[in-house]
This record gives C-alpha cells, sequence and structure tokens, in this order.
C-alpha cells in the first residue's frame, strides 16, 4: 500500500479499522482458548 | 528544539481502534513531554462508513451483520474482545448501549471546534460520547449538547452544523487522506513525513516523534 510521500514507521500489524470492520484485538485469547 | 513537532492524526468517531490508538498516542506524548518534546495535534476527517444512515435502527451487531456481511457470532466476539482491549486502556465501551449513525456532522463539529481552539477536548468528548455513554453522535441537535457541555456556544454550534460551514474541511481532511494513500485508521503523519498507522504501541509513537525532533 502506498502512502505518499510518507515514510512509514512503527509495527506493520498495529490494528486498525477499514470500511467499517475492524482487525480483532491480537492482545486477548479468543474465548475458550484459555484451557 | 523550541518548535512543536506537528501531529496529524486521521480517525472516525465510530472506530474502537481510534479512541484505543488515542490513549496510546497519549501515553506516548507524556513520555515524548517528559525529554522536553512539545507537540503540536491536529485531529482530520475520516469516514469509515458513509454511507450509514444518520438514524440507524438497530445495535452495532446489527450494523455489521446487515451492512457488512459478518456472521452474528463473529461479530459479538469481536466486540467483546474490543469491550475487554479497552478495558486495558482504561476505557469502558458499551456495545450494547451505542447508537450506530453517520459521523459526518460530527467531523464538522470538530471543524468548527478546532476554529475555537477546543478540538481536543471536542474529540474527547465525541470518542466518550459514542463508545461509553451511549449518547447519538449523528444528530445535530445532540451535538450541539456534547458541545456544549465542553464550553462552546449551543447555539453557535447549532448553527454552524445546521449550515454546513464545516463540511469543506471535512472533504479536505478525505482528499488527504487518499494523496496520503491512507485507508484505514487510526494514522499518524508526524511533522508531514512519518506515516504511523494503528493503534500502535506508545514506544513506537515516541520512537517516531524523537526522529523527527532529532532530524530537524
Amino acid at each position: 500500500m502506498s502512502h505518499g510521500p510518507l515514510e512509514m514507521t512503527g509495527a506493520d500489524d498495529a490494528p486498525t479499522c477499514v470500511d467499517g470492520v475492524c482487525d480483532l484485538p491480537a492482545e486477548i485469547p479468543p474465548a475458550g482458548d484459555e484451557g | 528544539m523550541n518548535t512543536p513537532v506537528k501531529v496529524d492524526i486521521w480517525s472516525d468517531i465510530a472506530c474502537p481502534w481510534c479512541f484505543v490508538g488515542k490513549r496510546r498516542f497519549e501515553t506516548a506524548a507524556a513520555e515524548f513531554a517528559t525529554t522536553g518534546g512539545e507537540l503540536e495535534v491536529e485531529y482530520h476527517s475520516f469516514e469509515l462508513s458513509p454511507d450509514t444512515p444518520v438514524d440507524f435502527d438497530g445495535t452495532e451487531v446489527d450494523f455489521l451483520v446487515s451492512h457488512k456481511g459478518m456472521p452474528a457470532a463473529q461479530v459479538e466476539q469481536m466486540l467483546g474482545q474490543m469491550t475487554e482491549l479497552a478495558a486495558t486502556e482504561g476505557l469502558t465501551y458499551d456495545f450494547d448501549a451505542l447508537q450506530h449513525t453517520n459521523t459526518v456532522k460530527a467531523h464538522e463539529l470538530l471543524h468548527f471546534a478546532k476554529s475555537k481552539d477546543r478540538q481536543l477536548d471536542m474529540s474527547e468528548r465525541l470518542f466518550a460520547a459514542y463508545f461509553e455513554e451511549g449518547r447519538h453522535v449523528g444528530r445535530v441537535d445532540d451535538l450541539a449538547d456534547l458541545a456544549a457541555e465542553i464550553g462552546l456556544d449551543r447555539d453557535e454550534t447549532l448553527a454552524a452544523l445546521t449550515s454546513g460551514e464545516f463540511l469543506p474541511a471535512v472533504t479536505a481532511d478525505k482528499q488527504q487522506a487518499i494523496a496520503y494513500g491512507i485507508s484505514g485508521v487510526p494514522f499518524f503523519v508526524i511533522d508531514g513525513r512519518f506515516g504511523v498507522s494503528g493503534a500502535q504501541d506508545p514506544s513506537a509513537i515516541v520512537d517516531v516523534l524523537r526522529k523527527a525532533a532529532d532530524e530537524r
């Protein structure tokens, strides 16, 4: 993905919302994964 | 270093990661300030779902299922996890109370508030009203109430929102986002040079703020 003249920094996988749909939080394990 | 580092933030009020990203950015800004760093922060408009009706009749789950085609179970899991994650940032998301709506007037309000040097307070008030308090942020009367709650003149706010005086500023922000290639939010532009996408850890934000300051 191009970001015009910007130099991109930071983590590539930081969560965002796109077109009304948001990334799932990676830090919280899904329900039922606790063992 | 006396000139503040400029931070331009593209976000939408109806964006759960944007409120989380705001908190993480504020943590980074506080850390940056401990070493003498100064910031100038400006919020810009990005509409995640501009086709949403102002008076959407349904819940957030209904919206994501009917408009985005997501399975209801997946939506409920997503919102539950988002609520837990937000809590780790001190935010109390309430998706059951949330009133899904179109946010273009909320963006106009942010530009009106900027004209009064109150944009940061207005941004915080709008995010909290939407995600934590179940307030409506799409109707001009409700938005004027929220503006009055931070000390802006309610009648002047209502007139500005009704006339659409700040709609061109919203449109200009959206066009600048396209020029930068921004497709998701939150998105941070530092000194017009560095781009940072997403709700980053504060350490990543601090790193780029220091880099921008050092390279001047």
